[in-house]
């Protein structure tokens, strides 16, 4: 088995192709995917995270008219592995798209500073 | 006449280098080991000479922080190195000098460049971002020969616009912005002209000493480098400085590639979003990716909002500014400062959007859109370089703080037109792959300068400062988390004195965590008009020092106002309070892995509320003790409730995809 670290919660799997949870090494979903689409996926308002003393129209808080904090854990473990902050409705952001070809001809070539779990 | 489109497309051309000759190439050649370091390092020092001449002979609270740059340009323009200050003119202060050698080098024109000139522009359609940013650019001759070029820039607080401070919220169109001069020749035969002098300071009269003395400071500094380039060019001869240019881009090119070589390919994306057009509430993308193959990356910011009706626009130009913002104090810090080190970027920036803006548009806010920009870099870039270079991947600082200007009358009397600097100069920094961001570390913007001193802000003689001190609970928690920002309050003691604030996102954050880790907050501007403060410090009566708590316990009177972070100008008298706030950094990494110590420290240096302690770190602090097992056992119940909180990404995106915020998102 070859694992890349691609992120401190994520690793590609380059045997099986998939991105998997580095907490758990639970699988995710393909590498060729985006890695959201196999976590569990939770809406959270902002004010549970960010304390406001005041409840003004303007206040310490981002407004969850507008925006909610989008939660990506593992299934498996509950980890968060990530998450981001959006206009309601607004798509999902694919913010890691790793080209596997390559990274996989590096890593038998010459890896570098990749850190490979085998 | 001037063409206003062909200036925007050549603009962003000449952010590029200019190709080398086979002279420079020759005499490149020729540098002998030795030579390179040696000689590259002397010009290092005299930038560094002439930045400290700058700060010294300026006057106003940007230029003495430290927030300018000093650059050294080869004959056609492109920047060798830097000293900084501000790294947001290091990708293009190339351009306003690249103008004058199309128009009055190359192009027929009556007027000529020669020894002993110095241009000045605050034009940003030619190279700045916005009008504030001028800039002073002297050509070096050697033996009748252009060699080189110097450059100093320095954001000038007065712009003589619709409200004082430069950067006014209301503004809708470039005729809502004051003076924007294209190069003029500013010295003749080494001396400033009075006439243009008194020309610029006519359009600067709300703050006209200011304005004299800074754009002395400017052409003072482009003379200083320009003495020690031709006693260079005396030492090792003209052909050698040609050579020596020539090397120190080309080795900023090689360098820069080779880094990006060992980074692993792919596409890294990220959006953000600005709610204030400066008049109004809005919802405004900013879309990045970052195609990264090989030594070279493209960035497309593809899916931009159009350019809006504010202010809250840049030119096209301005997204290599933003972009060398990021890159040159994290990624490429141990690289030169040089064209040669963005040499292989692209850009793919829609036209009409809020990044590429047509020439009619108000810009004088692109900065706070900039702080999108470069917030986007920091997302899309960190996810690239963590797999082989975690110790570069940083999440983003903040970038929203309501930092502004107050224009009144100074204690001998001069009308000036100054800056809030502290707040700006005191962001906090993101949080790195294994440490707190640092807490208070500055303007990122110019993360070499400093925030000016209590005691300057104070002698004006217009405020008397309440409070210093950091920020809490408004940084990225995370299992690092993000560095702490701070809190400003100023009373008026001898109004009036009109007064503004910049900023954005009182609505919805942007200076996002990576990995897991959070945002910092959203953050109200503050005033508490007609209070009692200078009566309870004339009578010794205490009162909290912290925002927070002040805005609860209401011990200081007053007309508590809470509004949006940007507010436009409006007149303050004496006793009145103006509170500035800057937030913290994004965090790094999932909250339920800080260390438990770190969290009861953060609440003993009181960053954090016991609100925060419970509720996003899951910590058991009970009397200001830990207990540990207790917390085991919090944390591993919130793992349980993400669970059950959780749904599966169709279901969620189902569900989601059906709501809408109160304004939709603009879009082509
Ligand atoms: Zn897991």
């Amino acid at each position: 088995m070859v694992s890349v670290e691609i992120t401190p919660y994520l690793d590609i799997n380059l045997d099986s192709e998939m991105w998997v949870c580095s907490t758990c090494n639970g699988d995710l979903i393909e590498c060729s995917s985006n890695y959201k689409i196999g976590c569990s996926v939770a809406e959270r308002d902002p004010s549970e995270i960010h304390h406001s003393e005041i409840d003004t129209d303007y206040k310490f808080s981002p407004d969850s008219n507008w925006c909610k904090i989008i939660e990506f854990y593992c299934p498996h473990c509950g980890a968060m592995i990530e998450n981001e902050y959006l206009p309601l409705g607004h798509p999902i952001t694919h913010d890691i798209d790793i080209d596997v070809d390559q990274l996989r001809k590096i890593v038998s070539e010459d890896p570098g500073d990749l850190r490979i779990k085998s | 006449m001037l063409d206003y489109g062909a200036i925007q497309i050549s603009m962003r051309e000449w952010i590029r280098t200019e190709p080398a000759t086979d002279h420079e190439i020759e005499q490149a050649s020729k540098i002998q080991p030795g030579m390179y370091e040696v000689y590259s390092n002397k010009l290092d020092v005299a930038l560094d000479e002439a930045r400290t001449v700058f700060v010294r002979t300026g006057v106003s609270a940007f230029l003495r922080a430290g927030d300018l740059v000093v650059g050294l340009h080869n004959a056609k323009g492109d920047l060798v190195c830097a000293s900084c200050g501000t790294y947001i003119h290091a990708a293009i202060a190339q351009l306003p000098i690249k103008y004058i050698i199309d128009l009055y080098i190359k192009g027929d024109s009556n007027v000529k460049v020669k020894p002993g000139d110095i241009f000045y522009t605050n034009e940003a359609l030619v190279g700045g971002l916005h009008n504030p940013d001028q800039i002073a650019m002297m050509p070096i001759f050697f033996e009748g020969e252009l060699i080189a070029w110097s450059s100093a820039a320095v954001h000038q607080q007065e712009t003589g616009a619709i409200e004082p401070g430069g950067m006014p919220q209301t503004a809708t169109s470039r005729h809502d912005e004051g003076m924007r001069l294209t190069p003029i020749k500013i010295a003749e035969n080494y001396e400033i002209r009075d006439d243009l002098m008194d020309m610029m300071v006519n359009f600067i009269s709300r703050a006209p000493q200011m304005q004299e003395i800074d754009v002395r400071a400017r052409c003072t500094a482009t003379d200083k480098l320009r003495q020690r380039v031709q006693e260079l060019a005396q030492e090792i001869g003209p052909d050698c400085v040609h050579g020596l240019f020539r090397k120190m881009i080309d080795a900023a090119e090689s360098g820069a590639r080779a880094r990006i070589s060992s980074w692993t390919d792919g596409v890294y994306r990220s959006v953000a979003f600005v709610d204030t057009t400066g008049n109004d509430e809005t919802l405004l993308k900013v879309a990045l990716a970052v195609h990264k193959k090989g030594d070279s990356i493209h960035l497309d910011f593809t899916g931009t909002s159009p350019e809006c009706e504010g202010s809250y626009n840049t030119y096209g130009h301005g997204v290599a500014a933003f972009l060398a913002t990021y890159l040159y104090p994290y990624v490429f810090h141990d690289l030169p400062v040089s064209t040669g080190t963005l040499t292989p970027f692209t850009f793919e920036v829609p036209d009409g959007s809020l990044l590429n803006a047509g020439h009619e548009k108000a810009v004088c806010n692109c900065v706070y859109l900039g702080r999108s920009v470069i917030s986007l870099c920091f997302d899309a870039f960190t996810r690239l370089l963590y797999s082989t270079d975690p110790s570069r991947a940083v999440a983003a600082p903040s970038s929203h703080s309501g930092g502004g200007s107050f224009k009144g009358i100074n204690n001998i009397g001069w009308p000036i037109s100054e800056s809030f600097s502290f707040t700006l100069n005191t962001d906090g920094q993101g949080a790195r792959h294994d440490k707190d961001g640092m807490n208070a570390h500055g303007f990122f913007y110019s993360p070499w300068g400093k925030t000016n001193n209590l005691e300057d802000f104070e002698e004006h003689g217009i405020f008397l400062g309440l409070t210093r001190r950091h920020f809490n609970d408004a940084h990225g928690f995370g299992k690092y988390r993000g560095g702490v920002g701070t809190q400003n309050m100023n009373v008026v003691i001898s109004g009036p004195v009109e007064v503004t604030s910049r900023g954005k996102g009182s609505r919805i954050p942007h200076d996002n965590g990576v990995f897991g880790g959070y945002a910092s907050t959203s953050l109200p501007g503050i005033s508490i008009i007609g209070s009692d403060a200078l009566d309870l410090l004339e009578n010794e009566v205490d009162f909290p020092v912290s925002v927070r708590e002040l805005v609860v316990d209401r011990s200081i009177s007053g007309d508590y106002k809470f509004e949006r972070i940007n507010r436009s100008n409006r007149t303050l008298e004496t006793g009145d309070i103006w509170i500035t706030l800057s937030s913290g950094g994004g965090g790094f990494g999932d909250p339920l892995e800080r260390d438990p110590n770190s969290v009861l420290s953060d609440l003993n240096n009181d960053l954090i509320s016991n609100w925060t302690a419970r509720n996003v770190y899951h910590v058991h602090i009970k009397n200001g003790k830990l207990d540990l097992n207790k917390t085991k056992e919090l944390r591993s119940n919130e793992l349980q409730s993400r669970l059950h909180r959780g749904t599966n990404y169709n279901d969620f995106s189902n569900n989601w995809s059906k709501k809408s915020p109160p304004i939709p998102v603009s879009t082509f």
